[in-house]
């Protein structure tokens, strides 16, 4: 086993346990425990696991909870910045404005319940993805620069989409991603 | 690495797109864009694009789709290789789509004959998209990271590879 994760306890009490054979110690808020288990090394590579469990420490503080919504937020600036020539191959456009304030106030808005995203980065499609991971499922969300709003989650085990679809609103976007987190997928 | 002569079309024609056998890879070229970390997947799924090019793999090697059509080799671009049987048969994985929704088509350039496009993408929704790009990396096999070189015994390797994927379009 890479992790255990504890509830009530700090990371410091946690590594003075007895029997404790792991290598990595990490301390989660309830909704957040259930991402560390033993089927966590079949589909995540070392650094992923790494990455994972450091930002689940991270999440025990709320200073740092505020770094991580920053770190993300500074993101976001940087793809602002990069404007239309991001990609080197050709002129991709890069996010609008209307679509960069909409990510943002969704990372915000989900920041408060302790949900942040994997992954920020720009699509192809013109506009700007964001990735979750919860156990094995991955939620894609992409926001375009023409309104529309496309998201998909897929099982990376069984390598199976299990929805796929277009939400229209704000609150719908922040839904569905609570959902991931909450929700029990079954894969036929 | 000096510019292969195999890649030039001459007076060789396009090939039809029956002879695009599923049993064929399709290389893409893919610069790592400046938000690619080494230990994220590569490539991204956010970067497949709807008229994505291809080389095909019966008229080249992986490491050859890093020239551009100019002949500028990118060593800083890795190269994805993408299963054709998955590109024809999406349903196997999304049930949401038909068979062969998607088309390959063989569109020779002056200094890559291997040089397919890939068509019908940009008929669906963005979120139909998504899931279609989604699907293509259930298979894809990642043929050279980038800003890495291979050795000679796999070139040798490649080099045989491709010729028996030409095998494979007469074949068929």
């Amino acid at each position: 086993m890479i992790a255990f994760a504890y509830d009530n306890i700090t990371a410091d009490k946690a590594v003075e346990l007895p029997n404790l054979s792991c290598d990595i110690v990490a301390v989660a808020p309830v909704s957040q425990v259930d991402i560390i288990d033993e089927n966590l090394t079949y589909y995540l590579s070392e650094d992923e696991i790494i990455k994972q469990v450091g930002s689940l420490l991270h999440l025990s503080y709320s200073a740092d909870k505020k770094h991580i919504l920053q770190e993300h937020l500074n993101k976001i600036y940087r793809i602002k910045f990069q404007g239309d020539f991001w990609h080197d191959d050709e002129l991709v456009p890069g996010p609008s404005i209307k679509v960069i304030s909409f990510t943002k106030r969704v990372i915000s808005n989900l920041a408060s319940t302790n949900i942040f995203v994997n992954r920020i980065t720009q699509s192809i499609e013109e506009g700007i993805s964001l990735i979750f991971i919860n156990k094995e499922k991955t939620l894609f969300f992409e926001f375009y620069n023409d309104g529309d709003i496309g998201y998909l989650i897929e099982d990376r085990i069984k390598r199976k989409i299990i929805e796929n679809g277009e939400e229209n609103s704000f609150n719908e976007v922040v839904n569905r991603i609570r959902t991931f987190f909450n929700q029990i997928y079954e894969v036929s | 690495m000096k510019f292969p002569k195999a890649l030039l079309t001459g007076n060789r024609s396009a090939k039809p797109k029956h002879r695009i056998n599923s049993k064929n890879y399709m290389y893409a070229r893919h610069v790592p864009s400046h938000d690619w970390d080494m230990s994220e997947g590569y490539p991204d799924i956010t970067k497949i694009k709807a008229d994505q090019s291809f080389n095909w793999s019966a008229y080249s090697i992986p490491i050859w789709t890093r020239f551009n059509d100019v002949k500028k080799y990118r060593e800083d671009t890795g190269i994805a290789g993408y299963s054709v049987k998955t590109i024809k048969n999406t349903n196997a994985i999304n049930s949401k789509f038909k068979n062969n929704i998607l088309e390959l088509e063989h569109l020779p350039r002056e200094n890559n004959y291997s040089h397919c496009q890939l068509s019908g993408l940009k008929t669906f929704t963005k979120p139909e998209r998504l899931a279609i790009r989604v699907t293509f990396k259930h298979n894809w096999r990642i043929e050279v990271k980038p800003n890495v070189n291979i050795n000679t015994r796999k070139l040798f390797l490649d080099i045989l590879k491709m010729y028996i994927h030409r095998i494979y379009t007469k074949l068929y």
